[in-house]
């Protein structure tokens, strides 16, 4: 514990007013007025102590978060006695600093820690303290918490590769086929129009059969897969831009819900709603590392019907 | 970041506008300021809220600044000007200038620590002179005030404004622990050591002479007319308390000389004699002998000449405030003047006039003895030279209607008629003829012939120095008495208050047959008439006297204190043998109590309070007689998010286990 700015003004002041008190003939009321004022200073060291006593905190873990981008993340504190005046300060391995404020822990209280824009990595935390001036704002306590959070930052997600980075012809790519709107392939049926739905979807011949009107219902082409083979035989800005593409690759997936395969060397697993969560696909993004040029290529294996570009 | 202070008041602020509230209260109880300078910090303090709106106006800024900056000028000048006493006053004004100029600039990014510390400061000088109730009451509104300002201070950067829950927090736990804190003080202030055999380590600096102990508020050792303070000796701030120890309140007596004026100054006025007086027991009166190393004064001849004629002595504990006043308020009466064993580090003084003062300012303890004083069965006549200088002729020019009223009125008085007669018969003439002014105000006379020439009427001074006047055109040897009159006590009052405007002037006239000097007082009675009735008076004066307890607390009162603590076990025991019936049935009913209390039913379950809460979370809380199942369609038919759904469900479905161990427990879908 040590004291703040305000606190050593009025350590000073309290210094001022005993030596008056010493200088003076003695008075009652001026003895009663240093006692408030020393007792206000013990009870602040002891209130002070006890807001971060026992305190127990957690932080959610945000997932996989992209580089570049400042963001915010959940944390709590656990208990029913009410906590005041908390700042929580996370400090990571890589430098990189985050803060939240807390005025008062309750059920209801949803503080954040900010994060400033990272860049791309596993970033663990190095060092995890709260810090409180309260009630008084004479004295600051800092306790440091057990917790060592790890933030995976996945590349920035981009949409195309510039054909100038494309060095290799086996290089990274993502593969996406379009056959129909949307990922569709073939009508499975009719269904009644909806307001707000395409005129280009609208089955005339059907709608008036019917009198009304009904749209073609699509069905997914189930033979179609998407993946997403990276090569991390390159180096800097190069890898960089193919990790960007294969983050963008799958961030679409995870948008729309689709499966998506993720290859590279000594890596290929599936993603999906059912089976592994696209996130860890970004997590391997995140602490994904260069590989030597003389490594063997990823090597892809595809279904029938798949399409690889 | 939104300035929350544009937008309305925040907590915060209310919080400093009621500090520095107390703050102009404070300075109000020592009398430093008229009431006339301090109600505009009282407006401008109450409205800060409501003007800090405009703080951004270029106009009211200007004002604003250029009313600082003038009332600024004026105390600088008026420091600069006046004597070194007023220096403390303009100082707790300019102290309090800064608390309401920050107050009404406080910006949403700055700290107001300046404001917290300068408030501690005006409450400690405050404290330091005065030992007034109402500095009690203020002090009490004022602690909690700081402690809840100092909680808000430090919530301030977490946006607390937008969060009235944090901020109801805070005022609730602040509250709290002022009042621990208020407790802890109380305990320190009990039990630490603190009797302090001391030398104040710059007594030298408080040590003001001479013109200096004008600043006294009400009391003044000198008469000037027409240099009349109208606040000054209106003020309400206590003086001395007088504390019964032994004896009747009503054996107080009433007239508690300060400074005898046995010289007249050309203005028309009075004061002390510049020169020493003859060391004469007619000047010297009452005369006093010092004991044990100055610090006990003892009438000539001994106590026993006193107690030896009256029966139960009447005891009193004196205490005066602090400030920089060294003398000591007596009755003629006493026989008898003990200093406080914490008064180690100064001596008594005896001024040649028979009063005494201590040698260093501040808060004054003494007991005193009194008692009726033994006539002198062979009075020894005083040579003319002796009472020279109590007949000395006023030289103004401004109290001829004095001497021709002496004459007058001697021609109603037997020939022969001795000083008593004629002191009261000019005495009781004065009072009924002239009305009485309060000090300063709008009309009153200003001289001593505009006062007896007309209907002007004036204060006590003006009495007392025309009852002067006339007695020494008569030859009659007289000094007037400037001091204090105490007002008449209640029934059962054992501490009485003397206040600042209870300041009095009064007259001594010496007569051969009584053998000294006795007290005249020709001011009409009724305006000293002294406190009134009923029971507001009467909590006032018993609130009083509980706050002396405190102000005058010392090692006695300790030890006191301690002694009931150690016999309380012993005082319970008794009570208990001598009430055994009551107490066995109060004793049955507590335990009825209690056990009524813990017969009450049971809350609800837990399951139950969780379904509620999960409703309540949902928005959607359950209805007087709806059940939980009813509930939960309610909640399909609203659309409620899934999650919250999945919640409601999940809850519902637990109660119904608790309820109905399992059987139909509510499906999800």
């Amino acid at each position: 514990m040590k004291p703040t700015h305000f606190g050593v003004k009025s350590l000073l002041f309290f210094v001022a007013i005993t030596g008056a008190f010493y200088a003076a003939p003695y008075v009652n009321l001026f003895f009663l007025l240093i006692a408030f004022f020393g007792a206000h200073w013990v009870l602040c060291a002891w209130w002070t102590f006890s807001n971060l006593r026992g305190l127990q905190v957690v932080i959610q873990d945000p997932g996989p978060i992209p580089a570049g981008s400042a963001v915010a993340l959940d944390w709590a504190v656990l208990g029913s006695r009410p906590r005041f005046g908390l700042k929580l300060r996370v400090n990571f391995e890589s430098g990189v600093e985050g803060s939240g404020e807390l005025a008062l822990s309750s059920e209801q209280a949803r503080p954040q820690l900010r994060l400033p824009p990272m860049v791309r990595g596993v970033h663990r935390a190095r060092r995890v303290t709260v810090s409180s001036t309260y009630p008084f704002g004479l004295l600051t306590r800092t306790v440091s918490l057990e917790l060592r959070p790890e933030v995976h930052v996945y590349p920035e997600p981009t949409v195309r590769i510039p054909e100038a980075h494309l060095a290799e012809p086996a290089a990274t790519e993502s593969t996406t086929s379009r056959l129909g709107p949307k990922g569709r392939t073939q009508p499975a049926g009719l269904r009644p129009h909806v307001a707000g739905e395409s005129v280009g979807d609208i089955h005339w011949r059907a709608s008036a059969r019917r009198g009304s009107l009904v749209v073609n219902e699509w069905e997914e082409d189930l033979s179609e897969e998407r993946a997403v083979v990276l090569d991390r035989r390159a180096e800097g800005a190069i890898l960089e831009q193919r990790l960007s593409a294969a983050s963008a690759a799958v961030v679409d997936a995870r948008s729309e819900g689709a499966a998506l395969r993720l290859v590279s060397q000594g890596h290929d697993e599936a993603y999906s709603a059912a089976g592994l969560h696209w996130d860890e696909a970004l997590r391997f993004l995140a602490r994904a590392e260069a590989l030597q040029a003389n490594e063997a290529p990823p090597e892809l294996e595809t279904s029938k019907g798949a399409r690889v570009a | 970041m939104p300035d929350r202070i544009r937008k309305g008041p925040s907590a915060l602020l209310l919080c400093m506008m009621g500090i520095v509230a107390c703050n102009v209260r404070f300075v109000q109880l020592t009398g430093a300021a008229d009431p006339l300078w301090l109600a505009p910090l009282y407006v401008v303090t109450l409205a800060a809220p409501f003007l800090v709106r405009f703080r951004e106006h270029v106009v009211y800024r200007g004002v604003w600044n250029l009313a600082i900056v003038l009332v600024f000028l004026r105390l600088v000048l008026h420091a600069s000007t006046a004597e070194l006493a007023f220096v403390l006053d303009d100082g707790l004004m300019l102290a309090l200038l800064c608390q309401v100029h920050v107050l009404n600039n406080l910006r949403r990014e700055q700290r107001p620590d300046l404001l917290f510390l300068n408030s501690y400061l005006i409450a400690v000088i405050t404290g330091y002179i005065t030992v007034d109730l109402s500095f009690a009451f203020t002090f009490l509104v004022y602690a909690p005030l700081f402690v809840v300002g100092l909680h808000l201070q430090n919530l301030d950067p977490f946006h607390t404004g937008r969060n009235a829950l944090a901020v109801r927090a805070a005022w609730r736990e602040s509250l709290r622990r002022s009042a621990l804190l208020v407790g802890v003080t109380l305990l320190a202030f009990f039990f630490f050591p603190r009797d302090f055999d001391r030398p104040a380590l710059f007594a030298s600096y408080f040590d003001f002479e001479g013109e200096a102990s004008t600043y006294e508020v009400g009391f003044s050792p000198r008469l000037e007319f027409g240099a009349i303070e109208q606040q000054a000796l209106q003020s309400d701030r206590l003086v001395m308390r007088v504390d019964l120890v032994d004896g009747e309140a009503g054996s107080v007596p009433r007239f508690w000389r300060g400074a005898t004026l046995s010289e007249p100054t050309r203005s028309g006025g009075w004061e002390a004699a510049e020169t020493d007086l003859p060391a004469s027991s007619v000047v010297r009166d009452p005369d006093w002998e010092l004991r044990w190393q100055g610090l006990r004064l003892i009438r000539s001849g001994g106590a026993e000449a006193w107690t030896g004629e009256v029966k139960g002595v009447t005891r009193v504990r004196v205490t005066r405030a602090g400030g920089t006043e060294q003398r000591l308020f007596l009755p003629r009466e006493s026989f008898s003047v003990e200093l406080d064993p914490i008064h180690t580090a100064g001596e008594l003084l005896v001024g040649a006039d028979g009063t005494a003062a201590y040698s260093n300012p501040g808060e004054l303890r003494y007991e005193l003895q009194l008692g009726r004083e033994p006539r002198d069965p062979a009075p020894r006549a005083p040579s003319a030279l002796e009472l020279a200088p109590f007949i000395e002729q006023p030289v103004s020019l401004y109290n001829q209607s004095a001497r021709t009223l002496a004459r007058e009125l001697s021609r109603r008085l037997p020939e022969g008629a001795g000083a008593v007669e004629v002191a009261s018969e000019f005495a009781a003439y004065l009072a009924s003829r002239y009305p009485y002014r309060v000090p300063g105000a709008e009309g009153s006379a200003r001289t001593l012939d505009e006062f007896l020439g007309t209907d002007a009427g004036g204060h006590c001074e003006l009495f007392a120095s025309a009852l002067a006047t006339m007695l020494r055109s008569r030859s009659i040897p007289v000094r007037v008495v400037s001091g204090y009159v105490l007002a008449r006590p209640l029934p059962g009052e054992r501490s009485l208050a003397i206040r600042a405007r209870d300041a009095h002037a009064w007259v001594e006239v010496y007569s051969a047959e009584r053998g000294g000097w006795f007290p005249v007082d020709p001011t009409p009675q009724q305006v000293l008439s002294g406190a009134g009735g009923g029971w507001l008076t009467g909590t006032v004066a018993a609130l009083e006297e509980r706050w002396a307890t405190l102000t005058s607390f010392d090692a006695g009162s300790r030890s006191r204190f301690l002694q009931s603590l150690v016999s309380l076990p012993g005082s319970l025991l008794r009570v208990a043998e001598n009430h055994l019936g009551p107490l066995s049935g109060l004793v049955l009913l507590l335990a009825l109590l209690v056990l009524r209390a813990r017969a009450v039913r049971p809350g609800p379950p837990a399951t139950v309070i969780a379904m509620s809460r999960a409703f309540d979370r949902a928005g959607l809380p359950l209805g007087p007689h709806e059940t939980p199942r009813e509930g939960l369609q309610r909640a399909h038919a609203s659309e409620v998010d899934p999650e919250q759904m999945e919640a409601l469900s999940a809850a519902v479905q637990a109660h119904e286990r608790d309820r109905y161990a399992g059987v139909g427990a509510a499906q999800g879908g």
